[in-house]
This record gives C-alpha cells, sequence and structure tokens, in this order.
C-alpha cells in the first residue's frame, strides 16, 4: 500500500535517515521502536507526506505521492508528538476549529464515539491549558483522527499519560484496528506495542533495521543487540522484547 | 480564511482584559494627554501678517474673522513689515488687503484684491489662506446680493447685504486664487496637519504596526507547535491559513489605529474632509507597510529574529522621520507625513 524505494532524508548536511525501502501493508498494525534520533519520527512524517524524502520514492497504492498527495492526506490522521492544540481554547472549542478547517465532512457518528470512549465530554467547557497531561494527550489524538482516517499515525500519543488514560486510548485503537484502519504507532513502551501491534520495525542508526512479526522479531533480536552493540539505549530496549 | 479570524477572535475573548487594552491603548492615551495637545496645539499656531491698506468695514471684518481662526496667530502691520517678516520666516505668509477693497468687492470684483506674500520655506499658511478666501467669498458674495436687489428692487444694499450674509451660518470654507507675491509658484498641497497631531499620527501609527508585528508570533509559534503541520495535514495546503493570518493582522493593524486615529482628529476637532482624508492615507501607507511586512516575514522564513528585526525597523522608522535624520523616504512615517 505504501511503498518506500530506496528513501533517504537529509536536513542540510545532516543525515536523518539513511537509504532504505520498505512496504506497509493495508490493514497492518505497525508497532514502531528505537533510541531516541534514530529517524522514527521522520520516517512517520515521510508517511503522513509532511516531509519530502532527500532521495528515493514514496508511493501510495502505487501512485507517486506527488500526485496522490490529495488522497493521501484525506485518508491519513496524524498524531504528532507534540500537543499541536490551541491551548486557550476549550475542548469544544478546539474540535469545533478543527472540523471548520476540515475540507471534507466529519463523520459525526465516528465523532461522537471517539468523545465517548475518550471521554472528552467530562472536560468539554474546559480549556487546553488547564487541563492535565493525559486529558490534552487524549484531545490531541481526537484531533488527529477527526476525519475518521483508513490510516492513522500515532508518534507516541501516550507518553506521560496516566495509566487509565493509556488503557482508554490502547482500546479505542485497537478497536480501530480490528476494524480495518492501518495502524503505524511509535512508543518507548513495549508492553504498549505488543497490545497494539500484529507487525514491528526497528530503527537503528538513522534506518529500519528490523520490519515483521514479533515472533521473527524474538528470533532476530540477539543478532540486532549484536550488530548494534554500541547502541545502548536499542540494546535497553530490545531487552524488554 | 474568517475561520481563522475567528479563531483569533475566539482566542482574544479568553482574555477580554488585554485585548480591550491594546484595542483602547491610543484612545486611553490620546484622551488622557488631551489637555498637552490643546497648549501643543496654541503654541504651534501658525503666524501670519495681515496688512489692511483699506481700513474699511469690509477689510475690518475679513481681519477680525480670521483673527478667530484657532490654528492662526495673525499679526496686523505694514506692508513692508510684513514683507520683512516673511523673508526672516517670522512669519509663514502675509496677506495685504490692497486699498480700494471695499469698492472692489461692492463692484462685484475679486479678482486681486489680496496679495498673498510668502517665501519658498511657507508651508502651513495654507490654513490662513482658506480662512481669508472663505471671507473674502463670504463678503463678495454678499456684496453683489446687496448690489442686484439694490439694482431690482426697493431693498437697500445693506438689507440686501445682510439678509445674504445670514446664509453664510455656520461658516463654509471656499478656496479663491490669490495674486501671489512671491517669486517661487507653490503648488497647491494638501492640508497638512500641525505638527503636534503629525507626530500623535505616526506614534500611532508605530503602535499599530509593532502591534501587527508582534502578532506574527502567533505564526512562529504554531510552526513550533506543530499546530501547522497539523493544518497542513488537514487542509491539504496552508494557503487558506497564511491567508486568513494576514487578514487578521491587517484587521489588528486597522482596529488599533483608526479608532485612536478618529479619536484625536474628532479632539482637535479637525474638520470632517481633513479627517477623512489623512485617516485614508495613514490606512492606505499602514496597509502598504503591514502588506510589505507581511511577505518580509514570509520571505526571511518565519524566524524569531524576524520580529527583533522588525520591532528595531518600526522604531527607527518613527525616529528617524520625527528626528529628520535622512534617509527618510525609505520609511513608512515618512510616507504618512508626506502625504502628495
Amino acid at each position: 500500500m505504501i511503498q518506500f524505494h530506496d528513501v533517504s532524508k537529509r536536513y542540510k548536511r545532516k543525515s536523518v535517515l539513511n537509504p532504505f525501502s520498505l512496504t506497509v501493508k493495508e490493514g497492518s498494525a505497525v508497532g514502531i521502536i528505537g533510541p531516541n534520533g534514530a529517524g522514527k519520527s521522520t520516517f512517520l512524517k515521510l508517511v503522513a507526506s509532511l516531509e519530502r524524502p532527500s532521495n528515493g520514492t514514496v508511493s501510495f497504492f502505487g501512485e507517486s505521492y506527488e500526485k496522490a498527495i490529495r488522497r493521501v492526506r484525506a485518508e491519513i490522521g496524524y498524531v504528532p508528538q507534540e500537543i499541536a492544540l490551541y491551548e486557550e481554547l476549550t475542548v469544544k472549542e478546539q474540535l469545533s476549529f478543527w472540523r471548520k478547517i476540515e475540507p471534507v465532512e466529519v463523520d459525526e457518528a465516528f465523532l461522537n464515539e471517539m468523545i465517548q470512549t475518550l471521554r472528552l465530554n467530562e472536560v468539554w467547557d474546559q480549556r487546553i491549558d488547564r487541563l492535565s497531561g493525559g486529558w490534552k494527550r487524549k484531545v490531541n489524538i481526537c484531533v488527529g483522527m477527526l476525519k475518521n482516517p483508513s490510516i492513522c499515525l500515532l508518534d507516541e500519543p501516550t507518553a506521560g499519560v496516566d495509566l487509565a488514560a493509556k488503557e482508554d486510548i490502547i482500546g479505542w485503537l485497537r478497536k480501530l484496528h480490528q476494524e480495518g484502519r492501518t495502524l503505524l504507532y511509535i512508543s518507548h513502551d513495549w508492553y504498549e506495542l505488543k497490545q497494539l501491534s500484529d507487525e514491528y520495525m526497528v530503527f537503528a542508526s538513522g534506518k529500519p533495521v528490523f520490519q515483521g512479526s514479533e515472533r521473527r522479531l524474538l528470533e532476530e533480536k540477539s543478532n540486532l543487540m549484536n550488530s548494534y552493540k554500541g547502541d545502548h539505549e536499542l540494546t535497553r530496549i530490545l531487552q524488554y522484547v | 480564511m474568517l475561520t481563522y479570524l475567528s479563531l483569533h477572535l475566539n482566542k482574544w475573548k479568553k482574555r477580554p482584559g488585554l485585548a480591550l487594552f491594546i484595542l483602547l491603548f491610543p484612545i486611553l492615551v490620546t484622551i488622557l494627554s488631551y489637555p498637552f495637545f490643546q497648549k501643543a496645539a496654541e503654541e504651534t499656531a501658525v503666524p501670519v501678517a495681515i496688512v489692511d491698506e483699506d481700513e474699511s468695514s469690509y477689510s475690518t471684518t475679513v481681519v477680525r474673522r480670521v483673527r478667530e481662526a484657532e490654528r492662526l496667530h495673525v499679526l496686523s502691520m505694514s506692508s513692508p513689515e510684513a514683507v520683512e517678516s516673511v523673508q526672516k520666516g517670522q512669519v509663514e505668509a502675509a496677506f495685504i488687503i490692497k486699498k480700494g477693497f471695499q469698492d472692489t468687492l461692492q463692484n462685484g470684483e475679486v479678482e486681486e484684491t489680496i496679495t498673498w506674500v510668502r517665501s519658498n520655506e511657507s508651508t502651513l499658511d495654507v490654513f490662513a489662506k482658506e480662512a481669508i478666501g472663505a471671507e473674502l467669498m463670504r463678503i463678495s458674495l454678499n456684496a453683489k446680493a446687496g448690489n442686484t436687489l439694490e439694482q431690482s428692487s426697493s431693498v437697500s444694499f445693506e438689507k440686501g447685504f445682510q439678509y445674504a450674509d445670514q446664509f453664510w451660518e455656520p461658516e463654509p470654507l471656499f478656496q479663491m486664487d490669490f495674486k501671489k507675491g512671491s517669486s517661487e509658484d507653490v503648488a497647491q498641497g494638501p492640508v497638512p496637519l500641525a505638527s503636534w497631531q503629525m507626530v500623535t499620527v505616526a506614534l500611532y501609527f508605530l503602535y499599530a504596526w509593532l502591534v501587527a508585528i508582534l502578532f506574527l508570533r502567533t505564526l512562529i509559534r504554531d510552526e513550533e507547535a506543530g499546530r501547522l503541520q497539523r493544518i497542513r495535514i488537514t487542509q491539504y495546503t496552508t494557503y487558506s491559513y497564511f491567508a486568513g493570518h494576514f487578514l487578521v493582522m491587517i484587521v489588528l493593524g486597522i482596529g488599533t489605529f483608526l479608532p485612536a486615529a478618529i479619536a484625536l482628529f474628532f479632539l482637535s476637532s479637525t474638520s470632517v474632509p481633513v479627517n477623512a482624508e489623512w485617516s485614508g492615507w495613514a490606512m492606505a501607507v499602514l496597509v502598504t507597510t503591514l502588506v510589505i511586512t507581511w511577505f518580509l516575514f514570509l520571505g526571511l522564513g518565519r524566524k524569531r529574529w524576524t520580529i527583533i528585526l522588525f520591532i528595531a525597523l518600526a522604531v527607527g522608522s518613527f525616529t528617524l522621520t520625527i528626528a529628520d535624520l535622512g534617509w527618510t523616504l525609505a520609511w513608512p512615517h515618512s510616507w504618512l507625513i508626506h502625504k502628495p
């Protein structure tokens, strides 16, 4: 569905993604792990079409991203790592604003379900800057998923969220996946990824060094640890697998 | 585009005190410092000399009425003294009411009844010219009415004159052509504001510009917080985001400048046409300045340091223009002051 062919990304002289090729299959739930600065977020931004590759091609259902950009953006829901919300607005005003700028009609039933599941009605009239980190994350997810996307890109959506809120979010995302949506999910929490993913991607040294099932990851784990011995953060992450 | 205007209105509504303060600050300053403005207005009245060679009732009336004009400081003197005063720059201009002034007007003529003596340095004497022109027109038309009635009916000249005069309240302003006493042809320029008014308008302009510059931080923060990325993925493009924010910046600039300028002109009893003329010109310059600022901001990559640069430019524009330190035509404040 989404194919990367010999893609790399540089910012000025700094290489953030070294050349790699991979395919993300439709309907898969991909858990992405890796140390900080390994290129996970940049990879997600490439999928979201927020960044252009410096080299190589990205295609969406066989069409280049340049041609399919509108379709890509219409089908992709992106939840950034940052709380990308207007802090002064209430939850209600926030959702109303993002709905207004959405070029397509928002699916009312999906939105209501999302509000119920994330229990946003409990803080409906509260300003974002007066909410706890967990609530802010939930609103951040809700805004990112507003268009009822078929491909959901989530960059550490539960960072700093309390356990109860985390369970709400994971449960809802699992349901979305079961309904056939594609998920690409970055997290440092292996337990969380295990609940959601049917496939994993491991990033190290600025590229994906592994893509496959949990069973294959367990088989490859020691090889990976040997290959990236110097990368202590990666080793620590893989120890949890 | 309007969605972004409503977004910012919504944000400002959350801090009504601050929003109102930003909007009303210049008006408050105007009202609170009005006594100072009044004093400044008195001190900056334009000095003009009037020579009454005719010493008739008509010429005396003209001199008396011109003396009533608030922005003129009228000095009576002899013809040689008046010319010398103009040459020395002690008065902006001199108006010499020639002998036979009353007879000429009664005969229905107005040409070459007053000589206007000015120098190359004269700029503000057009006020006096207007005031004298108005009186001249008033008397001449009254005299014409008096003459016509006397010839065609039993009504006396005086009665006809008085009758016609009552139609001149409130006093209208008319422009008359004068025979200029200076050798230089001076183009008839726009009605200038008093210097204190000009400085105040320039300060409001600076304030509005600074408010608009500070608003640009919103765009930087949107990018830093990831909101712009989110908008890009939501709306496919960022055209409406930028167009919407441009609109908000213009509204903010106009909203902080125009009420203050109108309040200033209103308090200082500036006539409605002059008020409209200057407000319109200032708005045009402000919008042009904001458009340039906007495109510079986009062109320089929407970086934080550009805000500092723009603040320095705005303050520099005001300071260099007011202090007349050269290179003034490059600055928006100079465009504001040198209204074509």
